[in-house]
């Protein structure tokens, strides 16, 4: 029963500018990730996206950084997670330090 | 599936340290159980592959029943009640101090340095939101596959 999730998943990751996808519910529980993020961060996403949605707006969550976004976005009691590369760099570069950019 | 800080990996010495038993359950009860326990000592000596996996089985699962009917609810003494609760502070104290898998919080990844150059550059493109709102939508309609599917009896009789 799960392997539509997980292949749902997996096929997502085959495109190469995508780094990782992740989803959790509501409460933080990890239903399914690949890449990065890995299932450590489903708590820590799912209450990124409590925090900035109300009953009449669910907005898509945006950590911008210098090599690729994150976007979280809540659908019905799940929450995806997707961590894109910038389209114009082709390899990733490692970031040190800094701060982290929220858009809504 | 799990907790915020639970994980695929293989139950860790800690992970079985924490979900060991804070009282010994092969010591004596204080007051005789009601219920009987499964002999499971009365087989011959001889015994062959599939009875010595039956009787390892029985012994499992028997280490893991707490029979809750069979216990004597009367209640403990004042006294019993204060050093069974003394012995659980004790041993959650010894546990808590040596939990250190708690304190790790996981950054999330892809910082940066330079934040000006960020907020300058171009937003991120409709075409990468539409595309995580359609995974997330898909995501949903794959896990609403996930039901339960009832096989056989959830309760069943042990032949004693």
């Amino acid at each position: 029963m799960k392997t539509t999730l997980e292949q749902h998943l997996e096929d997502t990751t085959k495109n190469r500018a995508i780094v990782g996808v992740l989803g959790t519910g509501v409460q933080g529980l990890n239903l399914g990730c690949c890449g990065m993020p890995s299932d450590e961060h489903a708590g820590v996403i799912s209450v990124l996206v409590q925090l900035t949605s109300d009953f009449t707006n669910i907005p898509v969550v945006c950590l911008e950084s210098d090599n690729g976004n994150m976007m979280i976005q809540k659908y019905d009691g799940i929450i995806g997670a997707l961590h894109k590369m910038t389209p114009l760099i082709s390899s990733p570069t490692a970031c040190h330090g800094g701060s982290m950019l929220i858009t809504l | 599936m799990g907790c915020c800080y639970s994980s695929e990996n293989e139950d860790s010495d800690q992970d079985r340290e924490e979900r060991k038993l804070l009282l010994d359950p092969s010591s004596p009860p204080t007051k005789a159980l009601n219920g009987a326990e499964p002999n499971y000592h009365s087989l011959p000596p001889t015994r062959t592959d599939e009875q010595a996996l039956l009787s390892s089985i029985l012994a499992k699962t028997a280490s893991n029943i707490i029979d809750v009917s069979a216990a004597d609810s009367q209640g403990m003494e004042q006294h019993e009640y204060m050093d069974r609760a003394r012995q659980y502070s004790t041993r959650l104290a010894v546990l808590s101090s040596s939990l250190t898998h708690w304190k790790k919080l996981p950054p999330l990844p892809s910082l940066t340095s330079q934040p000006h150059q960020v907020l300058a550059s171009e937003p991120v493109p409709f075409s990468d939101l539409q595309q995580v709102s359609r995974i997330a939508a898909y995501a949903y309609s794959a896990l609403s596959q996930i039901r339960v599917d009832a096989k056989e009896e959830l309760v069943v009789q042990f032949g004693i």
